[in-house]
């Protein structure tokens, strides 16, 4: 007995099927069937993970998709050639792209003129009034190529039904064959399949009735069941549908725009004549015999691999933004190719790391190379701007990122499906904690005092862990393009996103990956428009600083102040855990950043290579190596592996592994614990290894340590890439303080810090800060020069709460060289209302014209709209009779509506206080002796519990003289959970610890014992000067 | 400022109404909140010595406190809050109820001035108040005022009434309150606080050096006659008097209560009928005098040691003439001994509502004799349930479920049922009458038995569902009996036994 399924959804088909395309294809394939086709509702979201399994087992994929037109009839489509694909395609794409995301409009019409090629299943409806009209006019359409699909599923009527469409089948001459739908791949997802549409319909189970289906029988079934269901003949004629489909996506090839190419050129001369305009760029001097090499040998596999219009691609769009003076640059492995830095792509040169170009590109690994460019997060918008009016939308679209449920997302969802308790499910929600990463959620709710034994609860737990991880929804990738020399719908079908105007293919980056198809990544990074920002500022008083080129380098101040873990703001090393490394790592040239990017992450920390690799630093153990081989791959990180490159580097000078095998190798690693092939690779490295000389003891060692960062381990390429931006913020921050929190700022939002914290640093940093005035601020904060004749910040209108952009951005052009005189000339000359006014007022913007904050929002509340007549004339006696605020009221009107204040800090207002006076402030903890006892009191700024730090929370605590850094261990954080979540102001009793050992600078902080929550004192400091008269 | 006139407001505002109205035994011992919409409207002390306070998010604070959550139910405030103007309607018979729409403060106040020679002097009267409300089972603070607002406000103060109060009083005590008890005027506060103003006394000095229209132009009318009674200034400069608010009076709720002293005591249910009867038409005559009717009448019936027996009577449908009530208290009688010898029957209406007006349509096409049998037919339930119990009586409505018994539900009968069937079982192969629960069938000769043999003939219908709750797996059938009589079957698949779901007709 043959069959092929040709009905299937899956759970691509969001709320609906309840298996994955692969579950459907490992059980059509244990069943034994021919083939099973994918065929999701108007769409090819599934199909590449299904491929990916057919892939694997050697099964035959069909592809098709269903549609319901909009005359009521279900059809499916079939592709049996490249072709067919491309019209089933485009049928997608148009059906998509003419309703609102998420639906679709399918036209018989369309269907018949645009699928010519594609085989056609006419689904038989249970109770279908079968139209003679239309059936012949299917016939007519879709001659030779059509059949009536049974669908049986044990529904009442069905064989009387039968009858009726065999009389059709004869009469018009339309072969039946057997299409048992199926939601599922095996009937135990009934369950799931009906929360699944008790969700899509946003209505309990219980109230669902006939809306679910009437039964579990939506599953690929065995031959015996299926013998049982359908005639052999129609069983037979599912195999002659799918012997007639020849197509597999292998075929799928795809094209890279040629226009770039000039007429008269091959694309490899153009990519060659870039590359050698961008060396003589980059070495004036002329270029080194080792590099000129390495540039033959990538230019040779690139021509090999045919990427050479992927590289051109990404040149002209990094082109583009350099003209356009936006700030780009390449990230990730891209760093290794020699290449992209002549192209000007990636910043990294070849002698700054240790280059690998097969961690970039490899013969072996058979799979396109991934260039991501970061470009600044304020303008990136210019570059995808370029792309479409460059590519047109037919040929340029992002990819697809597929929203799948979380936790939370699950919880709430089944909850609400099963009937559940409202709060019942938000409190379950909610009580998933953020730092409750793995969660045993039964265990939870067992700690909350919930009955589990509850039936329904129980359903409740498999629920959530079953549709976990299951599709929701398509969403636009971060800034993934893919981009065609032809019709990208040919390809996949595009689909509306949310965003007007905006266009998403069906496959997400995983899919792109395995169908070997090219991405760009044009990504957003804050930092680059805040270091933009900070060369615009710097240049217009220090014009040498105008580019990152301009930035000297390897300058000792800059590392020196690192070395005092001073990063508050710099890229990448600004969190706790990097700030607390800084001191012991004491990075001194710009390797040492790339080391301390990569080394506070879970994989070194995992692997042990962190303590290792500081002894060895600070040189309090020995750096051997085994052989000269491993010495040189290991020599740059002090014989400790840590970077990805190494890995791969050691597993081909002293294993013997190819650079392609390497890369697999580093791909196995990096997938452990996932299907992963690493134990196929242990064995050939460890051999190798011996074969070499090494000892057993020595490569299971290596082994164990490669295998211990996997999944976490940072590219170098990657880290270097990253060092580059941090070193230039952090030369920023060291010479042009003003510069650099003034960029910041303006850059928000961005990095760990908020405005109050960047503030409260800067100032820290002798930056003086200059309140919000309406006849000396811009829009944005801007740099000027304070009463002592140093470069200062004034803030800008940017931080009044309430006002809206476009009425803060008009103050500055409608003051002009002009100063307002009074707040009636404010009202006058821009187009502030009332509440505009007020919310200034609130700012305390008016002080140089109308008074204290009180006085100014008095004033404006009364303003009447500007009239020729009126004007002069109005009360002027109406004055404020309030006293002017005290300096508490101030500070707490400066947070309300500034998010910050620049008077005193809130602490020390409370330090005059019961219990606070009995704290000790950040300053004085400089006497205490180590392992003493502290109470001290804070606002909590920062809240970090990495998961590198095996459990351990961070918190910062900031008073008035800086900022403490306490440690919670988790035991501490159970007791206090409350305290630690909601807490904005805390009492934390706890012991002093000061770390001298192995750093320059002693790491001081609190290991927290006791923490209260006093959030109510700071609450409550603007009333506490109201004494009642 | 200017004086009005000499009224005297009293406040009492009920602090922890939203809890007390919800009668929770433990509410002392227990940390509780009462939220609505999701919201902390009230904490009790214990709650909020566990951290929780009002306007957090009550899923928040159970997460936080482990106290437990109470619905608010304005229903039943509204109702303390009557049954306190019942009961307070022996002092003055101005009250009037303030409620708050922006916090969950309410209350009562009571315009106290003409009473006071009555219940000898202020002091003695609050004094009475006081210990009256002290025996009830609510919180209370009672503030003493010159107007309305001002009272309401003044009983966040706290003072004790000496009896020797003036209006310059009031307005002193006023001064030092915090100018965010008037959060009913959100926008008004937030402008006053963030200019600057403190307590009330801020703004009596910009009023008293600027004018009240200072504020006007800035806060508005609503915002400025507010003000005006609290710190009761004259907006009408002229014939203030005539101006002058009405005071607003208490009405208190009326209802019918009579009863008939017999001449001998009673034993016979027969005996009782002319006192019913009688009874009955008094209450008619009552709600007809009112343009009422009614659903519901107490009987109460004693002997001449005072032994009581209570009984009620209800109809579907509200009455205004004593017939129908007549009736059914005769069928709640029947067959029943009195308990004792009956020295008093009483008769009690409390809940009346407005009589509905039935427009009379010109009659073409007898529609009365509808009409007619419609009344007759809700004097019927009306006398079904009385024989036979509420619950006795009921109607079908369709429920839409996949399981064929869970299809029909009892409803009572007033409530709308639903007769539309899903579009999928206008198809199906149904009968009309479903056995809820099926019957088993019984297997004999191995064949299927149920009064007859039975044959089946299509099938299956795989029905599998309701796992959440009972979890079904039938394969049901259409078959035959050997009298023709068509059924439908199914075979359980988890007990492995035959039922019958339904017949043909």
């Amino acid at each position: 007995m043959r069959y092929a399924h040709l009905h299937t959804t899956t759970n691509f088909t969001f709320l609906t099927g309840a298996s994955h395309p692969a579950e459907y294809v490992y059980q059509a394939h244990e069943l034994g069937y021919d083939a099973i086709a994918i065929t999701d509702e108007c769409s090819l979201a599934g199909i590449v993970k299904a491929f990916v399994a057919a892939e694997e087992l050697n099964a035959k994929l069909i592809i098709g998709s269903r549609f319901q037109l909009s005359n009521g009839m279900k059809l499916i489509a079939i592709a049996p050639s490249r072709a067919a694909y491309a019209e089933l395609s485009g049928f997608i794409t148009l059906a998509r792209r003419r309703a609102e995301k998420g639906s679709y409009e399918a036209h018989f019409d369309d269907l018949r003129f645009r699928l010519r090629t594609c085989l056609i299943i006419w689904v038989a409806n249970l109770n279908e009034t079968i139209s003679d009209e239309v059936a012949t006019e299917l016939n007519g359409a879709f001659k030779g190529r059509l059949w009536i699909g049974i669908n049986h599923q044990l529904h009442g009527g069905e064989q009387r039904d039968f009858e009726r469409w065999q009389v059709l089948s004869i009469e018009k001459d339309i072969p039946l064959m057997a299409c048992g739908e199926a939601l599922m791949h095996s009937n135990e997802r009934k369950p799931l399949q009906d929360v699944m549409t008790a969700i899509r319909n946003n209505t309990p189970l219980q109230e669902m009735g006939s809306q679910l289906e009437l039964n579990g029988e939506a599953y690929l079934k065995p031959f015996h069941q299926l013998a049982k269901l359908y005639p052999p003949e129609l069983l037979e004629e599912t195999c002659t549908i799918a012997d007639l489909c020849h197509f597999s996506m292998t075929e799928l090839r795809y094209q890279y725009p040629r226009e770039l190419v000039p007429d008269g050129l091959t694309p490899i001369q153009h990519l060659r004549n870039l590359v050698i305009e961008g060396k003589d760029e980059r070495w004036p001097q002329g270029v080194p015999d080792w590099i000129q090499e390495l540039i033959e040998k990538e230019l040779a596999l690139i021509e090999e691999l045919e990427y050479e219009y992927y590289f051109l691609t990404v040149h002209d769009i990094v082109r583009f933004a350099r003209q356009q003076r936006i700030l780009c640059q390449g990230r990730g492995s891209a760093a290794n190719s020699v290449v992209c830095y002549c192209l000007f792509v990636t910043e990294i040169a070849p002698g700054q790391i240790g280059v690998l170009f097969e961690r970039f590109i490899s013969q072996e690994r058979d799979e396109p190379p991934d260039i991501d460019v970061d470009f600044e997060h304020q303008r990136r918008e210019e570059v995808i701007q370029y792309i479409y009016q460059r590519y047109g939308r037919e040929r340029a679209a992002i990819a697809a990122t597929v929203i799948t449920y979380r936790t939370k997302s699950a919880i709430r969802d089944v909850g609400k499906a099963l009937g559940l308790d409202e709060s019942l499910v938000d409190h379950f929600a909610k009580n998933v904690a953020w730092w409750d990463k793995h969660v045993d959620l039964e265990k939870h709710t067992a700690n909350l005092g919930v009955d589990i034994e509850n039936k329904l609860l129980t359903h409740f737990f498999n629920l959530v862990q079953q549709i976990y991880g299951y599709p929701r929804h398509l969403s636009q990738h971060t800034g993934g393009f893919v981009i065609s020399e032809t019709k990208i719908s040919d390809l996949v079908p595009l689909e509306n996103a949310s965003m007007p105007n905006r266009t998403l293919i069906q496959w997400d980056k995983e899919d792109l990956e395995a169908m070997r198809l090219l991405k760009v990544d044009v990504l957003a990074l804050g930092m680059l428009s805040a270091l933009r920002r900070s060369l615009d500022y710097i240049s217009t008083y220090d014009p040498v600083i105008h580019s990152m080129q301009s930035i000297p380098r390897e300058d000792p101040a800059t590392y020196e102040m690192l070395c005092r873990g001073e990063s508050v703001g710099v890229f990448q090393i600004e969190s706790r855990a990097q700030m607390a490394m800084l001191p012991r790592l004491q990075p001194r040239c710009f390797y040492d950043l790339v080391v301390e990017i990569a080394i506070v992450r879970p994989g070194p920390i995992q692997g042990q290579m962190v303590h290792p690799y500081l002894r060895r630093r600070s040189g309090e153990e020995a750096i051997t190596y085994p052989s000269e081989a491993i010495k040189d791959v290991l020599s740059p990180t002090l014989g400790v592996p840590i970077f990805q490159e190494q890995v791969m580097k050691l597993s081909m000078v002293a294993a013997g592994f190819t650079g392609g095998e390497a890369d697999q190798l580093r791909r196995a690693i990096t997938n452990w614990g996932k299907n992963s092939k690493l134990l196929t690779f242990e064995n050939k490295f460890k051999n190798g290894l011996l074969n070499n000389g090494y000892s057993q003891e020595f490569s299971d060692r290596l082994f164990e340590q490669i295998k211990g960062f996997g999944g976490y381990g940072f590219p170098e390429s990657h880290s270097a890439s990253f060092a580059i931006l941090c070193y230039a913020s952090s030369w920023i921050k060291c010479h042009h303080p003003a510069a650099f929190y003034c960029a910041i700022l303006n850059s928000l939002p961005m990095g760990f810090y908020s405005p109050s914290e960047l503030v409260q640093d800067a100032r820290r940093n002798g930056v003086t800060v200059m309140p919000v005035d309406i006849n000396k601020s811009q829009y944005e904060n801007t740099l000027e020069i304070d009463a002592k004749g140093n470069m200062g910040i004034r803030l800008g209108f940017i931080r009044v709460d309430r006002l809206k952009a476009e009425k803060a951005q008009a103050i500055g052009s409608a003051r002009g060289a002009l100063p307002f005189n009074s707040l009636k000339d404010v009202a006058n000359r821009t187009n502030l209302s009332e509440a505009d006014l007020e919310y200034l007022a609130s700012a305390d913007a008016f002080v140089s014209i109308a008074g204290n904050r009180y006085a100014a929002r008095w004033a404006a509340a009364a303003l009447m709209p500007h009239s020729e007549m009126l004007d002069g004339k109005e009360n002027e006696s109406d004055f404020l009779l309030t006293n002017a605020p005290t300096l508490e009221e101030n500070v707490m009107n400066d947070y309300s509506s500034l998010g910050l204040t620049l008077r005193t800090h809130p602490m020390e207002i409370l330090r005059k206080e019961d219990p606070f006076n009995k704290c000790k402030r950040h300053s004085d903890l400089i006497n205490l002796r180590n392992k003493g006892f502290v109470r001290i009191a804070g606002i909590v700024t920062c809240r970090q519990r990495p998961g590198s730090a095996s459990g351990v929370m961070f918190i910062s605590l900031e008073d008035e003289t800086g900022t403490t850094n306490i440690v919670v261990w988790s035991r501490v954080q159970e007791q206090f959970r409350n305290e630690i979540l909601t807490g904005k102001l805390l009492i934390i009793k706890g012991i002093f610890e000061i770390v001298t050992e192995k750093v320059r600078v002693p790491i001081k902080h609190v290991i927290a014992g006791h923490i209260e929550n006093v959030t109510d004192r700071l609450q409550n400091l603007a009333l506490k000067s109201r004494n009642f008269h | 400022m200017n004086g009005q006139s000499s009224r005297l407001w009293l406040a009492i505002r009920c602090s922890d109404l939203p809890l007390a109205a919800l009668t929770i035994d433990d509410a002392s011992t227990t940390p509780i909140v009462v939220a609505e919409k999701k919201v902390v409207v009230f904490a009790n002390a214990l709650a909020i010595e566990a951290g929780t306070c009002e306007g957090m998010d009550c899923t928040t604070a159970q997460l936080l406190t482990g106290c437990r959550v109470a619905d608010r139910d304005l229903d039943k405030e509204q109702q303390v809050l009557n049954d306190l103007s019942e009961k307070l309607y022996q002092f003055t018979p101005h009250i009037t109820r303030f409620c708050s729409s922006e916090s969950a403060d309410s209350g009562l106040l009571l315009e106290i001035s003409s009473c006071l020679t009555l219940f000898g002097g202020l002091k003695n009267m609050t004094e009475t108040i006081n210990a009256f409300l002290v025996k009830t089972s609510y919180e209370f603070k009672m503030g003493l005022g010159h107007s309305e607002k001002g009272a309401w406000y003044l009983s966040f103060a706290g003072f004790d009434i000496t009896g020797d109060e003036t209006e310059a009083l009031f307005l002193e005590r006023l001064n030092p309150l915090p100018v965010e008890l008037l959060f009913d005027y959100p926008k008004a506060m937030e402008s006053l606080i963030k200019t600057g103003f403190r307590c009330f006394g801020d703004i009596a000095r910009q009023i008293n050096g600027n004018s009240l229209s200072s504020f006007k132009k800035r806060f508005g009318h609503d915002f400025i006659d507010a003000l005006c009674d609290i710190f009761n200034i004259d907006q009408n400069f002229h014939q203030s008097s005539l101006f002058q608010k009405p005071r607003d009076s208490y009405k208190p709720q009326e209802w019918f209560e009579d009863e008939v002293q017999f001449e001998y005591p009673v034993t016979l249910v027969d005996h009782l009928k002319p006192a019913i009867e009688t009874l009955l038409q008094q209450l008619s005559d009552y709600l007809r005098k009112r343009q009422q009717e009614c659903q519901h009448i107490e009987w109460t019936i004693m002997d001449i040691y005072r032994h009581k027996e209570f009984f009620g009577v209800s109809s579907d449908t509200p009455q205004s003439y004593w017939t129908l009530l007549y009736d059914l208290t005769l069928i709640h009688l029947e067959n029943k001994e009195l308990p004792f010898e009956v020295d008093v029957i009483k008769l009690v209406c409390r809940h009346s509502l407005s009589l509905q007006n039935r427009s009379q349509v010109l009659d073409f096409e007898q529609a009365r004799r509808r009409r007619a049998s419609i009344t007759d037919f809700a004097v019927t339930i009306a006398k079904l349930k009385a024989r036979l119990g509420d619950d006795a009586v009921y109607k079908l409505s369709y429920r839409d479920s996949r399981v064929p018994e869970l299809t029909n539900l009892a409803i009572a009968l007033s409530e709308k049922s639903n007769q539309t069937l899903p579009e999928i079982f206008k198809k199906s192969l149904r009968p009309t009458w479903l056995m809820s629960p099926p019957e088993k069938l019984e297997e004999r000769n191995q064949r299927l038995f149920w009064r007859g043999y039975v044959f089946l003939l299509v099938g299956p219908e795989r029905v599998i569902g309701n796992w959440w709750d009972k979890p079904v797996a039938r394969d049901y059938y259409l078959a035959r009996r050997h009298d023709n009589l068509h059924l439908w079957v199914f075979f359980d698949l988890y007990e492995k036994q035959w039922y019958l779901q339904g017949v043909f007709s």
